[in-house]
């Protein structure tokens, strides 16, 4: 279970998030959405460890993210949004390192990856410099560091960006499976259709507040619209300065 | 041996499971960088790597510097001057050359998520590059113990002078990237990018002084070391020469004193300090972009306003947004437009200072036809590095805007008359007048017939260096081709024919500087012409329809 209280961010004089409070429960798909400046990587960051909170408090599995911040990193799998790797290294190189960091035994983790870059094409690619990769590529690289440890928690910021068809498809199967085990998975997106089909319950989250929570379906009921995406403009349309 | 090395890492407080791992990858990302660079490069380079390079200019001004301190200073006070600029040489290039290594942010988002403690991390960072600011350290060092033992007759004082080099290159190697993280930590990423091209351009001083300003250094004498008094305490190199005291037989309570001064240093930067900026510095490093633009949003209108100012054209305000964009955010570009304007004010400021610069007034001819060469020599370097971008492919925004492409690319002139042409003859005009060239009028029509004839060059290196401006990438230029190099030669001699030509007009009286001046105007006519047609036909070539390909190669 992951459970944010009270949760403040500032950057200097500027508050990217303003007491957010929010819970997720296991198995659940949690989408956090947001138009842009909205807060939703700042509080991904901060679930991952990154950024320590300016005030209130997150606890993931019970642990909580400053305190035991290391824990916390044994137990999550995190894709950022627009991190650069090394070129110079290869795909498998990379992933090794981080796999080393985890303390996972290499047999282990060759049956883990494999399936991982085979379901995503990189199998061949992996002995490659990541200087050589597209885009897509290194998202897959990306995913397959946050999953080859096989975490409880997935905190996914942008997941899709630059995937091919077919990788997106592999990829929610992973995210429906990874729930369906009894884990959890935060997912971070501008792409209000992937979030409202691929979640079980949303967060929109709008100049750095919560402005709505609940089920897609629930909350365009509640609130009498006819499509996500009016709901979604209207409550972020309506404190807009 | 792996066990010893887990032990030894232990030793230092940290995580060999963290340290191994990150230690690989950045020795694996050292190694691949450098063989990469080497590839890529052109004919000297490809058998130079970049770092060879830099051993190499490393080891000219360790030689240079030593040279001149330990031969013509008293030994503690030039082995005090040797260790001062190693470290200004050293620590530049840590932060410089390893500090992207150290601190980088992209790679901070992808490995903070993981399991991982800040100590291990920069230690193994730490220990990969260490070994290369060794290697600089031992370039730079070892040229100063062999002038030492050879001026000395002393292995011992040769020995004593490499421990207090060594010991300044480890307090250097922790204090620079110490120094650095800081900053980082305490006013975040924002303050490393506005202080990076600060730094770099007291990088290439430090480089090209001692190997193009010898002149100059010979000229200055320096006492002893007791008659320096406060100087080498408040310079903390200077506290490492205590081994070379002791071997001297030079000791005095002052020289315990600099003992514990440099040990007490060397513990507190690479123990206390390493400790407390490996578990502070990373999430700085997460600033957002909108926390920084609020702070900067004043310096971009400035930077904007003086733009308009100078350019008149859209075109002319195009490149010169180009320029602006490319010195504060391409490295490699920002290295050759420092290297291109400092090299010959150093030269100059050399050749002065060894003269002397009471003779100067005598004959201004001199100082002119100095400044003269250095215009030409400046213009035709400024050609050839406005002509390179790392990423050419910036070019494409442009050449997709409403602009036209021959006067974009023309328009080099007017930028380069309002960055370089006329602070200089403003500087002509200044040197003119003080060193007493001649009355108002010839004066006049000296800073009149420079003017034009650096309008003449303007347009000869345009001609010559006829592509788009940023059209080609830097890698591929690096090589200089035989017309490249004939071409330096013939700007070189026409420069010089000018300024000869200029300097008889000078001594012959003014009808004749009349005459010279429309000999000027005679070739300035004919270079624009030949420019023109240049310059427009490889900028027809990017018009729709044209070989645009071709252009941006």
């Amino acid at each position: 279970m992951i459970q944010i209280q009270n949760l403040t961010r500032r950057y200097g004089t500027f508050e990217a998030v303003r007491g957010l409070s929010l819970s997720i429960s296991d198995g659940e798909i949690f989408g956090l959405l947001g138009p842009n400046g909205a807060g939703k990587s700042t509080t991904l960051k901060i679930l991952a460890t990154l950024l320590k909170p300016t005030t209130g408090s997150v606890r993931i599995q019970n642990l909580d993210v400053v305190s035991q911040a290391n824990d916390v990193r044994r137990i999550i799998g995190y894709v950022p949004e627009g991190a650069e790797l090394y070129d110079a290294l290869t795909g498998e190189e990379f992933l090794n390192m981080l796999a080393d960091l985890h303390r996972l035994d290499p047999r282990q983790v060759r049956a883990r990856r494999d399936p991982l870059a085979q379901a995503f094409d990189l199998t061949a690619e992996l002995n490659r410099p990541i200087g050589g990769y597209s885009k897509g590529m290194k998202q897959k690289v990306l995913l397959i560091a946050a999953l080859q440890h096989q975490p409880e928690v997935l905190l996914l910021d942008e997941p899709l960006d630059g995937l091919d068809v077919a990788a997106q498809e592999h990829l929610k199967k992973i995210l429906r499976d990874h729930a369906a085990a009894g884990k959890i998975v935060v997912y971070s997106s501008h792409i209000l259709e992937v979030v409202e089909r691929l979640c079980d319950r949303v967060g929109i989250i709008h100049q750095g507040r919560l402005a709505a929570e609940g089920s897609p379906a629930r909350l365009i009921e509640e609130n009498g619209h006819g499509t996500f995406s009016e709901l979604f403009l209207e409550l972020t349309a309506a404190s807009t300065p | 041996m792996n066990e010893m090395a887990d032990r030894l890492v232990r030793l230092l407080g940290a995580d060999p499971a963290v340290f191994r791992p990150v230690f690989r990858a950045q020795r694996t990302v050292l190694n691949r960088r450098a063989a990469l660079a080497k590839r890529r490069a052109g004919w000297l380079s490809r058998r130079l790597s970049p770092f060879q390079v830099l051993c190499f200019l490393t080891f000219v001004s360790g030689v240079t510097i030593s040279a001149i301190a330990l031969t013509l200073a008293p030994i503690l006070v030039g082995a005090a001057v040797v260790y001062t600029f190693g470290t200004f040489f050293l620590l530049l290039n840590v932060i410089l050359d390893d500090f992207d290594v150290i601190v980088n942010p992209s790679e901070y988002l992808v490995l903070a998520a993981h399991p991982h403690d800040g100590w291990s991390v920069l230690l193994a960072k730490i220990v990969a590059v260490g070994s290369s600011i060794a290697v600089l350290g031992a370039f730079y060092f070892v040229p100063g113990a062999i002038i030492t033992l050879l001026s000395l007759h002393s292995v011992l004082a040769a020995v004593a002078f490499l421990i207090g080099g060594a010991s300044v290159t480890v307090a250097v190697g922790s204090g620079g990237m110490l120094f650095a993280a800081a900053m980082v930590s305490i006013w975040g990423r924002a303050a490393l990018d506005r202080i990076l091209p600060m730094v770099q351009i007291f990088y290439m001083i430090s480089i090209i002084v001692p190997t193009v300003g010898r002149n100059a250094l010979r000229q200055i004498t320096l006492p002893p070391l007791a008659k320096l008094g406060i100087a080498p305490w408040i310079a903390p190199p200077a506290w490492f020469i205590w081994p070379l005291e002791i071997a001297t037989g030079s000791v005095s309570s002052a020289t315990w004193l600099r003992a514990a001064l440099a040990s007490g240093s060397l513990i507190a930067l690479v123990a206390i300090g390493s400790r407390w900026i490996g578990g502070r510095f990373g999430e700085r490093l997460l600033d957002p972009p909108a926390y920084r633009r609020r702070r900067t949003r004043s310096r971009s209108l400035q930077r904007g306003s003086r733009i308009h100012l100078l350019g008149r054209t859209p075109e002319t305000r195009a490149l010169l947004a180009l320029i602006s964009t490319h010195l504060r955010s391409d490295f490699q570009f920002r290295t050759q437009f420092i290297a291109t304007t400092i090299t010959p004010l150093i030269i100059l400021t050399s050749l002065f200072v060894s003269r002397n610069v009471r003779g100067i007034g005598g004959k201004p001819e001199f100082v002119l036809g100095m400044l003269g060469f250095g215009l030409t020599a400046v213009l035709g370097s400024f050609h050839r590095v406005m002509g390179q971008s790392s990423r050419p492919e910036a070019l494409w925004f442009i050449l997709a805007a409403p602009i036209k492409r021959t006067r974009f690319s023309l328009a080099t002139i007017p930028s380069l008359r309002g960055i370089v042409v006329i602070p200089h003859l403003l500087f002509m005009l200044a040197v003119a007048i003080l060193t007493r060239a001649g009355g108002p009028v010839q004066i006049a029509a000296t800073i009149v017939g420079m003017g034009i004839l650096a309008e003449a060059l303007l347009r000869f290196w345009r001609g010559f260096y006829q592509g788009m401006p940023f059209s080609q990438p830097i890698r591929s230029a690096g090589k200089m081709g035989g017309g490249q190099i004939l071409a330096m030669f013939g700007g070189t001699l026409i420069g010089a024919g000018f300024v000869a030509t200029l300097m008889v007009g000078h001594h012959l009286g003014l009808p004749y500087q009349g005459a010279v001046i429309l000999v000027f105007v005679v070739a300035l006519i004919f270079a624009a012409m030949w420019a023109r047609r240049r310059v427009s036909r490889e900028a027809e070539a990017m018009e729709l329809g044209g070989d645009v390909q071709a252009a941006v190669r």
